[in-house]
């Protein structure tokens, strides 16, 4: 009975999507491929260019992960700026200027909440955004190794 | 009772809130690294109804067994999900209840959700497979 009921939730739920007004593709694709492309085409910040970033204070990175994430440890001057937030364009404490050079960053590895995020803040005008993509993992063990 | 109803206003708080937003959702999902690709949009697309739908059940009458069966089955897939999460060290957010940051909670705090979910659904489940049946018209519990 579990079965057949779900088999008619998924009917349901394919039917419901169907009339919407902008159905889900059923093939799921990747944010990276949704917002164009690997980054969509924006730098990428190597670890020791973010070592540089910080050491020269060229830039602001932005920490993409959940609080309680950012709070165990970020970036020194990290900005935490989850996903959330920035879907729902509350950017406080951002810099005013949108040609702040930004960098943004989460876990590393496959995370996908810097490139996310960097939508974001790209569809709010901010024009200079790279993202860290060894993130958080990179960037301490990188400290560790010091 | 108390359990059976709470149970069902969780699923069903999660079902809509996920109805609202399925791309969310699939977001979610996908970003465990655990379901083929193709799987991803239909289950997103199936699981809040479903949700929903066993919600319906345990308050129901006649399908309670089945609904508790079948929030013992969701809740240990959460389960099963965000284990594998905390195991991977994957940096995960479900989007079970949508995207409201209200809910949003790191791997292990929604490890530690879905067990104290999986937790009461057992005991919904159990609770309602011991209960005596309710006695027929005669009084022996036989109709």
């Amino acid at each position: 009975m579990v079965v057949a009921a779900f088999a008619l939730c998924l009917t349901a739920g394919l039917l419901l999507n169907a009339m919407r007004q902008e159905p889900l593709r059923l093939r799921y694709a990747p944010l990276s491929e949704r917002i164009g492309g690997e980054d969509a085409g924006h730098p990428v910040v190597t670890h020791s260019g973010a070592r540089r970033a910080v050491a020269e204070g060229r830039a602001v990175f932005i920490d993409a992960r959940p609080p309680d994430f950012y709070e165990e440890g970020h970036i020194p001057g990290a900005i935490n700026l989850p996903v959330a937030e920035a879907l729902g364009g509350d950017l406080r404490g951002l810099p005013e200027s949108r040609r702040t050079p930004l960098i943004v960053y989460c876990s590393g590895g496959d995370c996908e909440d810097s490139r996310i995020v960097l939508g974001a803040l790209l569809g709010n005008g901010f024009t200079d955004v790279s993202i860290f993509q060894g993130g958080w993992d990179a960037w301490s063990a990188g400290e560790e190794a010091r | 009772m108390i359990a059976r109803w709470l149970l069902a206003g969780i699923l069903l708080a999660a079902g809509v809130l996920k109805l609202g937003d399925p791309g969310a959702f699939a977001d979610g999902l996908e970003g465990f690294h655990l379901l083929p690709l193709p799987l991803v949009v239909p289950l997103a697309l199936a699981v809040p109804l479903f949700e929903i739908l066993t919600a319906a059940a345990l308050l129901g009458g006649r399908f309670r067994s089945a609904g508790s069966l079948s929030a013992c089955l969701l809740t240990a897939a959460f389960v099963v999900f965000y284990a594998w999460a905390v195991v991977r060290g994957i940096d995960v957010h479900c989007a079970c209840f949508g995207r409201s940051p209200l809910f949003r909670v790191s791997a292990t705090g929604g490890l530690l959700r879905a067990a104290a979910l999986l937790g009461l659904a057992l005991w919904v489940d159990v609770r309602l497979r011991i209960k005596p049946p309710a006695p027929g018209r005669n009084g022996s519990g036989e109709r």
